[in-house]
């Protein structure tokens, strides 16, 4: 082989290598989204399901119970944060609308 | 006290709305804790109910238990794409080429190969090649059949396979031209140095002869579906320039008109005299396929306008010397506008009026019909079209673009307006179309629908109902 055709073949080497190294980190980026995506779907769904069992009032397993434990403490805080809103808005009126 | 501050709607004081913004924000960190604290125990009631194999209590979670085993089977295929993505960018860090070509030659190589079979690269400086699932399986791009090594064209479907158009650079076309240009620049450094006779025509025979024969190696070599003998092509280039020349020096123009309309046999001459010769290709039997026909017209056009650079440059030579001025700058910048104006001109005119003779004898009809003399007509306008535009002249010769840029851009325009044609009638002829009757039947509509009286649509309401759409029409049988 010549060295032009070696000299050829270097830059075309070159010139497709980082083509390729773009088109990789392109797809990459495209897969971790798709991937962040499918795991809130999964996320949304667990949640669902966790709310539909505490209404059902089934037994729940018994690494659910810390989490069923939380829930109780979470909601009965957010009882009191809503208190305290419906009183702000009682004593100041409605607040500005948001834009 | 509190200051007021003045919102365009609703009339909270500053300090109570941040206050207020607050216990939202705290509410929504709740919600938030709320919703994992539920996802998690959905996880635990999941893994638990696909542990006992029970079924869910309600439709509503079974579809839940069904989206998220959806969503997770997606995720492991992303993630193996992630895998592949990854292992490829290893794979290209350390120099291995995952496409099982030769990195010098791009042929196809077999994986445990140390060295290219085409070409002699050594295969292992650069690393392993891929592993023998990735090697590429030669197929046809459009229709996916099996290609064995050496195909140029599918033979299912005549696509000009990809393998075997290599990359531009590396083409034959390519490196002619490459060469020319370096001789052509050498030349015309050792003609500024020395003056000698030799270089003077060693710079002639270049620049008229280089894009030309590039010309015509693109043809031959990529052009079209089948290779014409390269025989046939050197002797119809040589007959193009030394009979095609000829033949027009002797007949002359048998007119004598003065300005433009000068040109106008010129076109009709020129084009008669190189489609002579190459119609003396026609009763050849392995010259049938009428992508032959053009690329013999191609190069036939081509020989002839080299040749006819070549007069001219020598004419333009010698004028300035007898004028006074610089003989090599008159005659250089005549080369190169020739060069430049080559493509578009002398052999795309006698190649398409070439590929319309042999379609039409491939198609049935006679080879000497009216399409063939109407396009014919056709060419030899556009040549004393572009004659006009370019300056150039059979006499003593101004310089091209003398004129102006103006016109130089409408005999751009004209001429690619020819090149346009050739590359339409080569990639209908890819497709297996005819693209003469292509050109004619639309021609002929048009100007079947141009001598028709318009006559004004009638009123709405007096059209009639509308007609049935395909969505009216019932399931199709």
């Amino acid at each position: 082989m010549s060295l032009y055709d070696r000299a050829i073949n270097a830059a075309s080497d070159a010139a497709k290598a980082s083509v390729a190294n773009y088109q990789r980190s392109v797809r990459r980026r495209a897969v971790q989204e798709q991937i962040a995506y499918q795991h809130g779907i999964i996320q949304w769904s667990s949640a669902r399901i966790g709310r539909l069992a505490l209404e059902a009032g089934l037994p729940l397993p018994e690494q659910a119970l810390p989490a069923a434990a939380a829930i109780r403490g979470f909601e009965a805080e957010l009882a009191q944060l809503y208190q305290q809103l419906a009183a702000f808005d009682a004593q100041f009126g409605p607040p500005p609308p948001q834009r | 006290m509190i200051a007021r501050v003045s919102y365009p709607q609703g009339g909270q004081p500053a300090e109570a709305y941040r206050q207020r913004q607050f216990l939202v924000g705290e509410i929504a960190r709740r919600q938030a804790s709320v919703a994992a604290a539920e996802a998690d125990i959905g996880r635990a009631v999941v893994g638990g109910l696909r542990a006992a194999g029970t079924p869910p209590w309600s439709a509503e979670v079974a579809a839940e238990i069904e989206r998220i085993g959806a969503a997770e089977r997606a995720v492991g295929q992303h993630e193996a794409e992630l895998r592949a993505i990854e292992a490829e960018a290893a794979a290209a860090a350390a120099g291995a080429d995952p496409s099982g070509r030769c990195p010098a030659c791009r042929s196809a190589v077999a994986p445990g190969q140390r060295y290219c079979p085409a070409c002699g690269e050594k295969l292992g400086a650069r690393g392993e090649l891929g592993a023998p699932g990735e090697l590429a399986v030669p197929a046809c791009e459009r229709c996916a059949r099996p290609v064995s090594a050496g195909e140029s064209y599918c033979t299912g479907c005549g696509w000009r396979l990809a393998l075997s158009r290599g990359r531009w650079f590396r083409t034959r076309w390519f490196r002619v031209l490459l060469a020319g240009i370096a001789l052509y620049v050498f030349c015309q450094a050792l003609l500024s140095g020395s003056h000698l006779p030799a270089f003077i025509v060693g710079e002639l025979v270049i620049g008229a002869g280089l894009v030309p024969v590039a010309f015509v190696t693109w043809f031959y070599e990529r052009g079209t579906r089948s290779q014409t003998p390269l025989g046939v092509l050197v002797a119809t280039f040589v007959a193009g320039a030394v009979l095609g020349c000829g033949a027009v020096a002797v007949l002359g123009s048998p007119f004598d008109l003065q300005g433009n309309a000068k040109y106008l046999p010129v076109g009709f001459i020129e084009e008669g005299c190189k489609i002579a010769i190459v119609l003396t290709w026609l009763r050849r039997a392995d010259l049938r396929d009428p992508d032959k026909g053009l690329v013999i017209g191609a190069a036939t056009g081509m020989g002839f306008a080299a040749f006819e650079t070549m007069q001219y440059g020598f004419v333009a030579f010698f004028t300035a010397v007898q004028a006074g001025t610089e003989p090599t700058s008159a005659m250089v910048a005549l080369l190169n506008a020739r060069a430049v104006l080559a493509p578009l001109g002398h052999g795309t005119w006698t190649g398409i009026l070439a590929a319309v003779i042999w379609y039409e004898r491939s198609a049935g009809r006679s080879p000497f019909g009216a399409r063939v003399w109407l396009t014919y007509v056709g060419v030899s306008l556009l040549h004393a079209l572009f004659d006009i535009a370019a300056g150039s002249s059979v006499g003593p010769a101004p310089i091209p673009f003398s004129s102006g840029a103006q016109v130089s851009i409408f005999a751009i325009f004209l001429g690619l307006l020819g090149f346009l044609a050739i590359v339409g009638i080569v990639r209908l002829g890819r497709r297996g179309r005819d693209p003469v009757a292509v050109f004619f039947d639309r021609a002929a509509r048009l100007a079947r629908d141009a001598s028709r009286p318009q006559q004004p649509p009638p009123p709405p309401w007096q059209q009639g109902p509308p007609q049935q759409g395909p969505w009216q029409q019932g399931p199709p049988r």
